[in-house]
C-alpha cells in the first residue's frame, strides 16, 4: 500500500495523500519521531505550508506502517512522556528515494508545462 | 509498488484476531499524543485548564480519528462483512417464521437441483477412476452413427480378435499407443458358485473376458492378489483365473479375504480367484459395472455360445466374429486423426485379406473404425440418459426459478415492512452502501443456510433417484457429496444470495425517506407504486407452475398410456422365469432337452394353466436379427432384416398372443422336422402385403440358409418395448433355431407373484442343473421397462407439487397483505350493508385475477415446453386440452384455498373497530 490509496477512505484527499506520504517519509528520514513530532517536523520543513491535522496524520501513519514503510515502538519523549515513535524501514527508505525522484520529475514537467508559451 | 506481503498479512492477522490489543494501542497512542500537545501548550505558558482545552481543540475528535484509522486498516472490508453478517443473523433471529420458510424453500430448490446435477455429474462429467484417463481412446462407435460425410460409412462397434492382433502388431512398429487392450463388447450375465461353501449360486453376475493387458492399459493394479499376466492368456481354456471387482467382492462375499485364492464355479467352469480390483474401478462403462474379469482365452467357457455347423464356439480365431471393444492409451505425441488413419490402413488390409466379410455392394473404403476419447469411459449410459436428464435439469431449474420467485416475494414483503427501519437508519447516517451491505449479508446468510441444508439432504435425494432402479442394473452410480456437486451447490447458493440481497436493495433504492416515515399502514396502502413488484413475481410464479404442472401431467399421462396400452399380449397372471440351462454337467443335447422337460413339469403345477419357453423373454431387451425374403419370387425378393425368437408350441397361448391366421405351431419342431415359421402381422404385411400368407414359403439368410413354410400369422405385440410400434418379427420352433431357451412363461390362475416361490423350489429340487437367473411377474417386467418414464413422471409430479405449495404460500401472503391494508375500506363497506359473501368474493377475486393472468402468461410457455419435451422424448403426444384444463383447475383450486383464510378473516372484520383504526 503506497501513496495510491484504495478502499473506503479514498475521497477528496486523493491528491494530497501522495504528498502527505512523501512528507511523512521525508520527515522521518532524519530519525524516529512520534506523531506530534512528525506533524511539527512537516510544519518546519515546509515552512508552515502544510499543517497536518491528527485526523489525517494518524490514518496515514497506520496505513504506512501496515504497508511496511514504517515501524513503530513505544519510547520516552523529550519531557519523559510515553509516546509511540515511528521510524523508516528499509522499504520506506527505498520508497522515499523513488517517490522523491518521481516527484521531481513531475514537478519539473509541470513547471515546464505551465511556463510554456 | 510491491506490498511487503508479510507485513500486510501480520497486520491483517492482528486487526482481525487481536482487535482488543490493536484498539488499546491506538487509544494509548492518541492519549499520549494529547498529553504531548497539552505539554506543548503548557510550555507556551498557558494555565493547565486553558492548555487542556486548547489541546483538545487542536487534536479534534478522538473518536473520529480512531474511525479514520480503522477505515484505513487492513481487513477493514472483511470486518464490515462480518459485521453485516452479524447484523443479518440478529435480524433473522427476530423473524424465525420467515427465516425457516425461506431456508426450507431454498434447501429443497437447491437440493433438488444438486441431486439431479449429481446424476449429471456421475454420468456425463466424471472420468474413469484410472490414472491419466485423458489418454484413453476407445475403438468403438460410442454414440452411434453421426454420418456427416457423403459416404454412408459403415462404422464398426466391435472388432474380431485377428484384427485386434493386426492392430497390436502394427502398433508395435508405429508405437502410436503405449498399449492396446481389448474386452468383450458388453458382458456375460453369469452364474457364480463358490465351490465347497455356497449351495445357492449367485445368479446375474456380470462377467467380461478381457485381454491380459486390460488392467495394465487402464493403469489399474490389483487391490489384493494380482491381475492377469501374459501366461494367463497363453492358450484357449488353459488358465481358468478370475479377478473380482471390489464392489462384487463386498456385495456378494461380504469382503471375505479368504475368497482370494479360492475356487469359483462360473457358468459351469471352475476358476481360481487371483485378485480383487481396487474399489472404484468397475470397468469401462460407467453405470454398468463388471463384477469379474476372465482372460480372453476363457471366452468359450464364459459365454458358452452354441457351435453351429462349421463355426466353432471359440471366437478367438474367427475373422468374422465382431465381438471385441479395443481401447488404448495414445502417446502424448500422437493425435487422434493420425491414429485413426493408421487404424484405417490396418482395417483395409484386413478386409482385403478377408473379402468374404464384406456384404455385396459395400466398398472396403467405406468401412471405418471410429476412435473416440475415452476419459469418461464407454457411452451407453450417456446416450440413454441424455434426453431424460436434459428434461430433468430443465424441470428442476424451473423449480428453482419458482422457489426464487417465491423467496424474492417473501423478501420483498419483508423489505416493505422494514422500510421504516431502513429509512431511520439512513436518516441516522448509514450510507446506501452500508444498508445494501446489510441486506446482502442477510441474503448471504439465508442462501448459505439453504445451501448447507441442501448439501445435507442431497445424498438422500440422490439415493431416492437411484431407488427407481432397485437392482442397480442400469444405474450403478456413486452419487452424493462429490466435489463438483458441492461446487454446483455453492454456485447456486451464491446466485440466490445475490438475488435475495438485490431484491430489497432495489426496493431500498427507490424508497424515499419522507414516505417511509409516515406511520400508518393506511398511508402505506395509499402508495400504489409498491404493489406491482410482488404481484409480478407471483404472476410469473403461477405461470412457471403451470408449465411444471402441465408437463408433469403430460409425462404422467404418457406413463399411464404406456401401462394400459394394448400390448398385444396379456401381462396379467403371467410369471416369467429367466433361466440358463447350460451350466450343468449336461451335454449340449441335455441342455436342449431339459427346458422342454421343465416347461412340461411346470404345466402340471396346481394353479398353472400353461407354460412355454422362448429364447428371448418378453420385454427383456434381448433380441436376435436375421434377414428374410420370399422364396417364391425368383430372383429372390428383397431381404428384410427382422427380429426373431424361438418359441415352443404353447407360447402364443401362454402369453396371450392371438393367432390371426393358420394353426401356428402344432408340435414341438426339431432339426429333423420341416422348418416352419409364424409371422407377426407387421412382418406378413412387410413381406407379402397381406396377412393371408399361410402356406407361403420364406427364405432365411442365416449362417445356414434355409427355406421355411409359414404356418401362422400372429397379432402384433409390443415385445421389444412399450413405447414403439411393434416391429416386424417372426417366430420359429425353439428346437429349430440357434440359441437355447432362456425364458419360461407361466400363465397362472391367481396372483403370479404367489406362485414364484413354488416355481423356484421346484426348479431347485427337480432341475438342479438349471440356473434360475430371476423370477418376475410380467407386471414387474413391464414396470422395469418403464423405469425411465416413471422417474420422469414421478419427479415432474414432485416438482409440480412443490411449486403448487409455493404458489399457495405466495398467494396467501399477497392476499393477506392486500386484505389487511383494506381493513378500513372493508369496514366502511360492511357498515354500508355489504354482505359477508360479497366481502369474501371481493378478496377471492383478487386471487382469481392473479391466477388468471398467470395462466394466460403460462399457456404459451406450456405449449412451447411441451413441444420441447416431444423433441427430446419419444412416445409423447402433444399436450391435450384435458391436461391443460386439469392443471389450470388445480392452480385455481390452490388459489381458492390459499385465499380463503384471508377472505374469511376480512369478512369477520368488526366495522366499528375497522373505522376506529384510522
Amino acid at each position: 500500500m503506497s501513496g495510491k490509496g484504495t478502499g473506503p477512505g479514498r475521497t477528496k484527499t486523493d491528491l494530497l495523500q501522495g504528498t502527505l506520504d512523501l512528507l511523512v517519509l521525508k520527515a522521518l528520514s532524519l530519525g524516529p519521531l512520534h506523531g506530534l513530532g512528525v506533524s511539527s517536523r512537516i510544519g518546519q520543513i515546509t515552512r508552515g505550508t502544510f499543517q497536518v491535522k491528527p485526523g489525517s496524520l494518524f490514518p496515514a501513519l497506520h496505513r504506512m506502517e501496515e504497508g511496511g514503510a514504517l515501524t513503530s515502538s513505544w519510547g520516552e519523549s523529550e519531557n519523559n512522556r510515553r509516546a509511540k515513535y515511528y521510524r523508516l524501514t528499509r522499504a520506506g527508505r527505498r520508497q522515499l528515494e523513488r517517490e522523491t525522484e518521481d516527484w521531481n520529475r513531475i514537478a519539473l514537467a509541470m513547471a515546464t508545462a505551465l511556463e510554456a508559451q | 509498488m510491491m506490498v511487503p506481503l508479510s507485513s500486510r498479512a501480520r497486520s491483517l492477522w492482528r486487526n482481525l484476531f487481536r482487535r482488543a490489543v490493536v484498539e488499546r494501542e491506538l487509544d494509548d497512542e492518541l492519549r499520549a499524543h494529547l498529553e504531548l500537545v497539552i505539554a506543548a501548550r503548557l510550555a507556551e505558558g498557558l494555565d493547565p485548564a486553558q492548555a487542556r482545552r486548547q489541546a483538545l481543540m487542536d487534536v479534534g475528535g478522538v473518536e473520529q480519528i480512531k474511525e479514520a484509522v480503522r477505515e484505513r486498516r487492513a481487513g477493514q472490508r472483511l470486518e464490515t462483512v462480518a459485521r453485516d453478517l452479524r447484523h443479518g443473523l440478529r435480524s433473522l433471529r427476530r423473524s424465525p417464521g420467515y427465516t425457516v420458510t425461506v431456508v426450507l424453500s431454498l434447501a429443497l430448490g437447491i437440493g433438488a437441483n444438486a441431486a439431479i446435477f449429481s446424476l449429471v455429474e456421475a454420468v456425463f462429467l466424471r472420468s474413469l477412476p484410472v490414472p491419466d484417463p485423458q489418454a484413453l481412446v476407445f475403438f468403438s462407435d460410442q454414440d452411434g452413427p453421426r454420418g456427416s460425410g457423403p459416404v454412408a460409412a459403415m462404422r464398426l462397434p466391435a472388432l474380431p480378435y485377428p484384427l485386434y492382433q493386426d492392430l497390436v502388431s502394427r502398433n508395435r512398429a508405429e508405437a502410436l499407443f503405449s498399449g492396446l487392450a481389448a474386452q468383450q463388447s458388453g458382458h456375460t450375465i453369469s452364474v457364480v458358485r463358490r465351490l465347497g461353501v455356497d449351495e445357492e449360486p449367485i445368479a446375474g453376475a456380470a462377467g467380461q473376458a478381457v485381454t491380459a493387458n486390460y488392467f495394465e492399459v487402464f493403469g489399474v493394479g490389483a487391490a489384493r492378489g494380482r491381475t492377469f499376466t501374459a501366461e494367463d492368456q497363453a492358450a484357449p481354456g488353459l488358465r481358468a483365473v478370475v479377478v473380482l471387482s471390489d464392489r462384487f467382492w463386498r456385495r456378494r462375499f461380504a469382503g471375505d479375504p479368504t475368497v482370494l485364492g479360492s475356487r469359483l464355479a462360473i457358468n459351469g467352469t471352475s476358476y481360481t480367484v487371483i485378485g480383487i480390483a481396487p474399489p472404484p474401478f468397475i470397468g469401462s462403462t460407467p453405470g454398468n459395472p463388471v463384477d469379474f474379469w476372465v482372460p480372453l482365452t476363457m471366452q468359450e467357457q464364459l459365454m458358452r455360445p452354441k457351435s453351429e455347423g462349421r463355426t466353432s464356439a471359440l471366437w478367438l480365431d474367427q475373422p468374422g466374429q465382431w465381438w471385441l471393444v479395443v481401447f488404448g492409451r495414445l502417446r502424448p505425441a500422437g493425435s487422434l486423426a493420425t491414429a485413426e488413419a493408421s487404424v484405417a490402413r490396418t482395417l483395409q488390409r484386413y478386409l482385403a485379406a478377408h473379402p468374404e466379410l464384406l456384404g455385396g455392394g459395400v466398398e472396403p473404403q467405406s468401412v471405418r473404425i471410429a476412435l473416440e476419447w475415452g476419459a469418461r469411459g464407454m457411452a451407453p449410459l450417456r446416450s440413454a440418459l441424455r434426453a431424460p436428464l436434459t428434461v430433468l435439469m430443465v424441470a428442476v431449474g424451473l423449480l428453482l426459478v419458482v422457489v426464487c420467485l417465491n423467496v424474492s416475494h417473501l423478501v420483498l414483503a419483508r423489505a416493505i415492512r422494514r422500510e421504516r427501519e431502513m429509512s431511520i437508519r439512513s436518516a441516522l447516517g448509514a450510507t446506501r452502501g452500508r444498508l445494501l451491505g446489510q441486506l446482502l449479508g442477510e441474503g448471504a446468510l439465508l442462501a448459505a443456510a439453504g445451501a448447507a441444508l441442501a448439501l445435507v439432504i442431497v445424498p438422500w435425494l440422490s439415493a431416492g433417484l437411484l431407488a427407481f432402479d432397485p437392482d442397480r442394473n442400469d444405474l450403478a452410480l456413486d452419487l452424493g457429496r462429490t466435489l463438483p456437486v458441492a461446487g454446483f451447490t455453492a454456485a447456486l447458493a451464491l446466485a440466490t444470495a445475490i438475488l435475495l440481497g438485490l431484491v430489497p436493495a432495489w426496493r431500498a433504492g427507490r424508497g424515499s425517506l419522507a414516505r417511509a416515515l409516515r406511520t400508518t399502514a393506511a398511508a402505506l396502502t395509499a402508495d400504489r407504486s409498491r404493489r406491482p413488484a410482488s404481484r409480478i413475481l407471483l404472476v410469473s410464479q403461477i405461470a412457471f407452475s403451470l408449465v411444471l404442472l402441465a408437463s408433469a401431467g403430460l409425462l404422467a399421462g404418457t406413463l399411464a398410456r404406456l401401462r394400459s396400452a394394448d400390448k398385444g399380449f396379456e401381462d396379467e397372471h403371467l410369471l416369467v422365469v429367466r433361466i440358463d440351462p447350460r451350466l450343468g454337467r449336461l451335454g449340449e443335447d441335455g441342455a436342449r432337452r431339459l427346458p422342454r422337460a421343465l416347461s412340461a413339469r411346470l404345466s402340471t403345477l396346481p394353479g398353472v394353466y400353461s407354460a412355454s419357453l422362448s429364447t428371448y423373454g418378453l420385454l427383456s431387451g434381448a433380441s436376435w436379427t436375421r434377414s428374410l425374403s420370399r422364396s417364391a419370387a425368383t430372383p429372390r425378393g428383397e431381404q428384410v432384416p427382422m427380429n426373431t425368437n424361438g418359441v415352443t408350441a404353447r407360447y402364443f397361448d401362454t402369453v396371450g398372443m392371438r393367432l390371426l391366421r393358420g394353426p401356428g405351431f402344432t408340435a414341438e419342431g426339431s432339426e429333423t422336422t420341416p422348418a416352419v415359421v409364424v409371422l407377426n402381422e407387421a412382418a406378413a404385411r412387410r413381406l407379402f402385403g397381406t396377412v393371408n400368407v399361410v402356406g407361403s414359403r420364406l427364405h432365411e439368410h442365416g449362417r445356414i440358409p434355409r427355406d421355411m413354410e409359414v404356418v401362422g400369422v400372429v397379432r402384433d405385440a409390443r415385445t421389444q418395448g412399450l413405447g414403439r410400434a411393434p416391429p416386424p418379427m417372426y417366430y420359429v420352433p425353439v428346437g429349430q433355431q440357434d440359441d437355447f431357451a432362456g425364458s419360461v412363461e407361466i400363465r397362472t390362475a391367481g396372483d403370479p407373484a404367489l406362485l414364484a416361490p413354488r416355481v423356484l423350489r421346484l426348479v431347485h429340487r427337480e432341475f438342479p442343473e438349471v440356473a434360475v437367473l430371476d423370477v418376475r411377474t410380467m407386471g414387474a417386467q413391464v414396470e422395469r421397462t418403464l423405469t425411465g418414464e416413471r422417474i420422469l413422471a414421478t419427479l415432474a409430479a414432485a416438482f409440480a407439487l412443490f411449486a403448487l405449495v409455493l404458489v399457495s404460500l405466495g398467494l396467501h401472503g399477497v392476499i393477506s397483505q392486500w386484505a389487511s391494508q383494506r381493513t378500513h375500506e372493508i369496514g366502511v363497506r360492511m357498515s354500508l350493508g355489504t354482505t359477508v359473501g360479497s366481502v369474501r368474493w371481493l378478496v377471492l377475486r383478487q386471487a382469481f385475477a392473479l391466477v388468471l393472468i398467470g395462466l394466460a402468461l403460462g399457456l404459451p410457455a406450456t405449449l412451447a415446453s411441451s413441444r420441447l419435451l416431444r423433441g427430446l422424448l419419444s412416445g409423447l403426444r402433444p399436450i391435450d386440452p384435458g391436461t391443460l384444463l386439469a392443471s389450470a383447475l388445480a392452480l385455481l383450486a390452490v388459489a381458492t384455498s390459499a385465499a380463503y383464510l384471508p377472505a374469511r378473516r376480512a369478512s369477520r372484520v368488526d366495522p366499528a373497530a375497522a373505522l376506529r383504526c384510522e
